[in-house]
């Protein structure tokens, strides 16, 4: 068991979002420092350091886990974005923000042919 | 890792639906969406869903298009699907403030050390609310546009004044001849000042009672001390007296668990079966009024309190199926979010919250507050959440102030750091005044937040329920979820 | 029993339009002959036959001055009662449209169809009847003037699919309000109309007091419900006209036809209603007519229930541990788990219903639904068998 663990999360591979969503996560059990390495400004050093007693090393697979998962996150929530607003806004809109003929069609004349004899 | 190159998979032949998800495990995965449903998918098949490589033929494909987590087609069916259940998930905001609670008076005869109220000594009225108070404070609660209202009434211990209650209720039925609202009254009493003259007009009017049961007497006397240390006797003796005149369900109890009770969740469920109750409230303790003060809420993990109510639960299953129905009520709400398309309203497990939206507290000398809590850190000197007093200021000044609002703002989930990306977040709340009090900012830090490892244990652990109990354990929960007995274990009825 | 709901015979040349009118048995006073099919039996001889709406008789056409409308050298009489209201048409058809002894009436309100189920039980036309629109107006009218205890209790509004008739069924339903108040009306719909919010709208405006729409859903899965009836996007806007239905306040089932190509993901499909269409007031599972376009695919489609037992007794139980009022239609009581015959209804119409002969000896055939006639007629091919009951 050691007082400190330090992970090397490279910049440029992984967004500050997720970064800072996966060092929010451990904090319950650890302190954790944000620094950037010296020599290569790209790469952040991640420092853990316990709350109580002594850090689990395994916490640096935890987090690098963590990392990825949070990174998925990002990109679902980007992914998924436009169709979560337009939930939220038809949910709550008076009219119908997806196809105004639901609101407006005619049903006798019936522009999208739903009608249609089979 | 097969995930990481997920950016560069071929175009999608499904769009995904929003949801979020949670590593179950090593092998599984979470996800749920964001009006409540949800699946369990093992990590390759997740790596497969997300990288847009999920074969349209899979008996998963299908599970998620079913369940509205993916889209291949014209997506503005799911789209409009998904915003109905939304709406229906959120519809507890349309009635706006629904339960409005007053505090007639601080005296009380009990002492508890985890009173959420700050309690005063017996003797003298200034602890009491007048009855202008009550008037302003019933025209603020009809300003409410909810057609359906529930006034409880609470103290310290209420029936010390009940000349008040009469007063209270009577001004809210006279007015509802002219409002035509749904009127539910309920006081929150330990019980221990009933006599036959209060239970006749109880009857008359139709009032249920709630009332504290921590478990067997020695524990409830413990945890609920008064002068005779006879707290317990006479709740069993009163709780018979008051079904006896009202009926046997106009009577409810809560618990509280403190330290002492964490060593015996057996025993409380067996109190609750043996008094006739058939449901029960596993409550955690609240670091609030007394509480604080005694020490009592500083003293034990959330973690504790996880196994209780995991061997609370057990036990309550158990009843269940020697025959006795008796549910959880906490699990019910949680199940209700999970199984049903149905919103609840209970104010801490909402997003918006509901405290000072859902509900509010209008305390005995007029200041309102955003929920009990609010009430009882005003007590100990901090007003960050007193949203007025009904003599100084008009509904819109409480009801749309800023102190309102911005509790309202921290309240929202989906804006919430941790809050925003968990896949529980469909089925939790906020509770902002917890976290003002227990870690100093009403938003609050999820990582070591209490509330928060309460609501993630017992999820995990209805879920995990969910998936490895028998036949009755799952239509025992649905049922719970649904308001309904499981129809396995109803009689057939003769045509 | 089936029973007969339709003749032929020789039309009058009077007879130059359909005409409807509530079937005597006896002479009537001039007032209501307008509204009277006067049916002259064996030897009877009237004083006159003047301002009868029509005269039927199995005998020679009758000699009246003016000629009426008539029909004569009926080749069937016998299934006809007084208070029955018929059709009768210039071809020389008679066509029962109601019969106040039988508890499932309906308005047939056209041939057409926008949806071809594959096991469509009245297989559409594409022939425009929708001046048909006075006929169905008229028949209402003429039910509602027969005698107080001939006013039926539930009315049924089907086709083809009702709603092509766009304001028609509007006035259709109206004038059901209007006139049988006290007549619950049940419209059997695909449902893919109510797409355009208007339509629900107006219907839910007419505030018809006892009102409910019947709308098939036969999957959870958009290309295994337009795959069954046929009709690409159907699924969505079944999805969309039932939203907008339950938005407007008209009450809603859903049914499930229960076949081959339903049976398989039924529990799934059960609780997507559950989850998506709350507001249903009830759910019919149905059993399979083998008639119309179903005995053409009757291989792809049959299934004998005794198969399906566990699936549709998990299907039910689901929805009703739910809070859904769940009906199971067409299936024999001895074809389901006992579970089950609490949710069983005699559902089969009377003029199509019927029992097989081991039916006999069994307890329950008081409760029992019996089998479809078409399906008795198959029952080799279909290998239908009662089981006798004794409880």
């Amino acid at each position: 068991m050691s007082d400190e663990v330090g992970v090397t999360v490279d910049t440029s591979l992984h967004s500050r979002r997720a970064i800072f969503e996966a060092c929010y996560k451990l904090t319950d059990r650890a302190f954790v420092t944000l620094a950037r390495d010296r020599e290569n400004p790209s790469l952040l050093i991640v420092g853990f350091r316990a709350r109580q007693g002594s850090l689990d090393p395994s916490i640096a697979g935890v987090f690098v886990n963590e990392l990825i998962d949070q990174e998925i996150r990002g990109a679902l929530d980007r992914e998924m974005a436009p169709i979560r607003d337009l939930i939220v806004a038809q949910a709550f809109a008076e009219g119908n923000l997806l196809d105004s003929l639901r609101d407006e069609g005619d049903y006798g004349e019936d522009p999208l042919g739903i009608g249609r004899l089979r | 890792m097969a995930s990481a190159d997920f950016a560069e998979a071929p175009a999608p032949a499904y769009r995904l639906l929003p949801f979020r998800f949670d590593r179950w495990n090593e092998r599984e995965v979470l996800l749920v969406n964001d009006v409540g449903d949800s699946a369990f998918l093992s990590a390759p098949t997740f790596d497969a869903l997300i990288g847009h490589r999920l074969p349209p033929t899979s008996p998963d494909y299908l599970e998620l298009k079913s369940k509205l987590f993916l889209s291949d087609a014209d997506p503005t069916i799911a789209i409009d699907l998904l915003a109905t259940r939304y709406r229906t998930n959120k519809s507890f905001l349309s009635g706006f403030t629904e339960l409005h609670l007053f505090v007639v008076t601080l005296r009380c005869d009990h002492s508890c050390p985890y009173c959420q109220v700050s309690r005063v000594k017996e003797g003298g009225s200034r602890w009491d609310m007048s009855q202008e108070t009550a008037e302003r404070a019933i025209d603020l609660m009809f300003r409410s546009l909810s057609p359906a209202l529930k006034v409880e009434i609470q103290g310290g211990e209420p029936l010390l004044r009940f000349d008040l209650i009469r007063f209270i209720v009577d001004r809210v039925l006279e007015r509802n001849r002219v409002e035509g609202r749904q009127i539910e009254f309920v006081i929150a009493t330990n019980l221990a000042p009933l006599d036959d003259k209060m239970l006749a007009y109880l009857k008359e009017r139709s009032i249920l009672l709630s009332t504290s049961l921590d478990g067997p007497a020695p524990l409830h006397d413990a945890n609920r001390p008064r002068p005779g240390r006879d707290s317990h006797a006479l709740v069993e003796k009163n709780l018979a007296r008051a079904r006896t005149a009202l009926g046997h369900d106009r009577v409810s109890a809560l618990m509280t668990t403190t330290e002492r009770s964490l060593a015996q969740p057996q025993e409380i469920v067996d109190e609750y079966v043996r008094l006739g109750f058939d449901s029960i409230f596993l409550r955690s303790i609240s670091p609030y009024g007394f509480a604080v003060r005694t020490g009592a809420a500083a003293r034990y993990q959330t973690c504790q309190f996880l196994d209780f109510y995991r061997v609370a639960l057990d036990r309550i299953v158990d009843w269940n199926r020697r025959g006795t129905p008796i549910r959880e009520v906490y699990a019910q709400i949680l199940l209700t979010k999970m199984l049903t398309p149905f919103p609840t309203h209970y104010v801490d497990l909402q997003s918006p919250g509901g405290a000072g939206t859902g509900a509010v507290v209008y305390n005995y000398e007029g200041d309102v507050y955003a929920s009990d809590e609010a009430r009882m850190l005003a007590e100990m000197g901090d007003f960050t959440f007193r949203l007025g007093n009904v003599h100084r200021n008009s509904y819109e000044e409480i009801f749309g102030g800023e102190t309102l609002r911005s509790l309202v703002a921290s309240s929202v989930l989906e804006s919430l750091p941790g809050c925003n990306r968990c896949a529980f977040l469909p089925f939790c709340g906020g509770d902002p005044i917890f976290h003002h009090r227990t870690q100093g900012d009403p938003i609050g830090h999820r990582p070591t937040s209490a509330f928060c490892a309460k609501n993630m244990g017992i999820l995990r652990h209805l879920f995990e329920r969910l998936r490895s109990g028998d036949r009755f354990e799952i239509d025992l929960l649905t049922s719970w979820a649904t308001g309904l007995s499981a129809p396995r274990f109803e009689v057939e009825a003769p045509e | 029993m089936s029973l007969r709901l339709q003749t032929q015979g020789r039309p009058s040349p009077t007879l130059r339009a359909n005409v409807l009118g509530r079937i005597s048995l006896v002479p009537v006073e001039r007032e209501v002959r307008g509204d009277t099919v006067r049916l002259v039996r064996g030897e009877e001889c009237d004083a006159d036959l003047d301002g009868y709406a029509g005269i039927l008789t199995a005998a020679e056409a009758p000699e009246t001055t003016p000629a009426a409308p008539s029909i004569s050298r009926a080749r069937y009489l016998d299934h006809l009662s007084a208070g029955d209201i018929v059709l009768l048409q210039p071809t020389g058809g008679v066509r029962t449209l109601f019969r106040p002894a039988s508890p499932h009436n309906s308005i047939f309100t056209t041939d057409r169809c926008n949806s071809y189920c594959v096991m469509c039980s009245q297989p559409p036309r594409k022939i425009d009847d929708s001046e048909r629109i006075v006929e169905h107006l008229r028949l209402i009218e003429l039910i509602a003037s027969g005698a107080p205890s001939d006013i039926p209790r539930e009315l049924g509004i089907t086709g083809g699919e009702p709603t092509l008739l766009g304001d028609d069924l509007l006035r259709i339903v109206e004038r059901c309000r209007d006139l049988l108040p006290a007549t619950a009306l049940h419209i059997l719909s695909n449902g893919r109309l109510f797409y355009y919010g208007s339509f629900a709208r107006k219907l839910g405006e007419i505030a018809h007091p006892d009102l409910m729409i019947g709308v098939p859903l036969y999957s959870d899965l958009d290309v295994e419900h337009d795959r069954v009836v046929q009709a690409p996007g159907a699924f969505g806007q079944t999805l969309i006209g039932l939203q907008n239905l339950g938005r407007f306040e008209v009450p809603v089932e859903v049914r499930v036809v229960l076949h081959r190509m339903t049976i398989e993901r039924l529990l799934p499909t059960v609780e997507f209603i559950y989850r998506n269409l709350p507001f249903a007031t009830h759910i019919a599972l149905m059993g399979l007519e083998p008639i119309g376009l179903a005995v053409k695919n009757l291989d792809a489609l049959w299934i004998d229930p005794r198969d399906y037992a566990e699936t549709l007794e998990a299907a039910t139980l689901h929805l009703a541990a739910r809070g859904l009022h769940v009906s199971i239609y067409n299936h024999p009581l001895c074809a389901v788990p006992k579970s089950l015959w609490r949710f069983c209804r005699r559902s089969i119409s009377d003029w199509k219903n019927e029992y097989l002969e081991d039916c006999a000896d069994c307890t329950v055939r008081g409760r029992c639904g019996g089998f479809f006639a078409s399906a008795v007629e198959r029952r080799g091919v279909l290998r239908l068998t009662a089981t006798p009951i004794a409880l």
